[in-house]
């Protein structure tokens, strides 16, 4: 049953992205990536610290979500604090992520693991800027929903973590 | 050469080498020492950035760092279980490798910074939790403690690159 979805999936909306990912391949900033050894790296870099931003700012909103930590902080509190810098980071990793994608774009279209990191992406960016948000605006909220909503949105980052780490492997 | 003998050893070992050679536990070490950075530098940043009066203003520093602090702990010993993992199965891939080398030197650089400010700042820090800016040398430290951790972040990355 899954893997007909997957196909579905696959044949419906992946396949025909194939053109944008060949225009992304031979994209002015996909060529400039690769014609200098240095730039993927730097931008990689910049992922990655992008990454420790909006993992460490997701992470204590969804502990305090689930009651483990800062206790004595509002989670609209935390949350007010927190979300310029999630937002922020969220920002960079589009677009760096956008720009390491360009330089071999073609490679990514026919890596499971990317495929695997875009599905969750998606499905991530939209819970966050929906139920998430307007659960993130409350000063308490019951320990069900607080760990229905927390564990979830982890879930998904750490997916879409794993989905990027496992790009390089395969 | 003693450090060069000992990683000669350690590449040999039975752990180093399974780890080496393994399809998953490798992959899902490089990862977990990935992902493991939101808990560990990514709380620091947190506190840091609250020690240099930028984030959560209203809050006691005293708060915000004791709030933060046991997650910081886990989250580096985790940091540093699975970055000593990594290190045995290719020591002698680290040890050849200058930007391992200046990661080892920003994380004792980084160290430094976070001994210094627990042995002065830190201890009066109740007199200061409310003040805004915070004083100078929890300014500093903040700011340091940003730089250092980034530049081991970034040493980190690249030594996957260019060993």
């Amino acid at each position: 049953m899954v893997e007909f979805l997957l196909g579905l999936a696959y044949r419906f909306i992946w396949h025909p992205m194939l053109p944008f990912f060949e225009w992304s391949d031979n994209s002015f900033v996909g060529s400039y990536i690769r014609s200098k050894t240095w730039v993927f790296p730097v931008i990689e870099t910049i992922h990655i610290l992008a990454l420790t931003v909006l993992l460490a700012g997701t992470i204590v909103i969804n502990l305090r979500m689930m009651r483990l930590m800062m206790r004595t902080q509002t989670i609209s509190g935390l949350s007010g604090e927190l979300n310029p810098f999630i937002n922020w980071s969220v920002g960079i990793m589009l677009t760096t992520g956008a720009a390491l994608y360009s330089s071999e774009a073609l490679k990514c279209f026919d890596n499971p693991a990317f495929q695997f990191k875009m599905f969750f992406l998606f499905l991530a960016l939209v819970f966050h800027y929906t139920w998430y948000r307007s659960t993130i605006k409350v000063n308490q909220t019951t320990l069900s929903k607080g760990w229905t909503v927390g564990v979830l949105s982890l879930i998904l980052w750490f997916a879409v973590g794993w989905g990027g780490r496992g790009i390089g492997f395969i | 050469m003693a450090i060069l003998e000992f990683c000669q050893w350690l590449q040999e070992t039975h752990v180093g080498t399974s780890i080496r050679e393994s399809t998953l536990l490798f992959p899902v070490l490089e990862g977990s020492h990935l992902l493991g950075l939101g808990v560990s530098a990514g709380t620091i940043a947190i506190s840091d950035m609250r020690m240099m009066g930028l984030i959560f203003k209203k809050q006691k520093a005293t708060d915000v760092m004791g709030g933060l602090l046991p997650f910081t702990i886990a989250g580096f010993v985790f940091m540093m279980i699975t970055g000593a993992l990594l290190f045995w199965s290719e020591p002698i891939k680290c040890y050849e490798s200058i930007w391992f080398r200046l990661k080892v030197l920003f994380l004792i650089l980084a160290g430094a910074n976070a001994a210094i400010f627990h042995l002065t700042i830190w201890r009066t820090m109740d007199r200061w939790a409310d003040q805004l800016p915070p004083p100078a040398g929890a300014r500093w430290a903040g700011f340091m403690s940003l730089l250092l951790w980034g530049l081991v972040i970034a040493a980190g990355r690249t030594t996957a690159y260019n060993i």
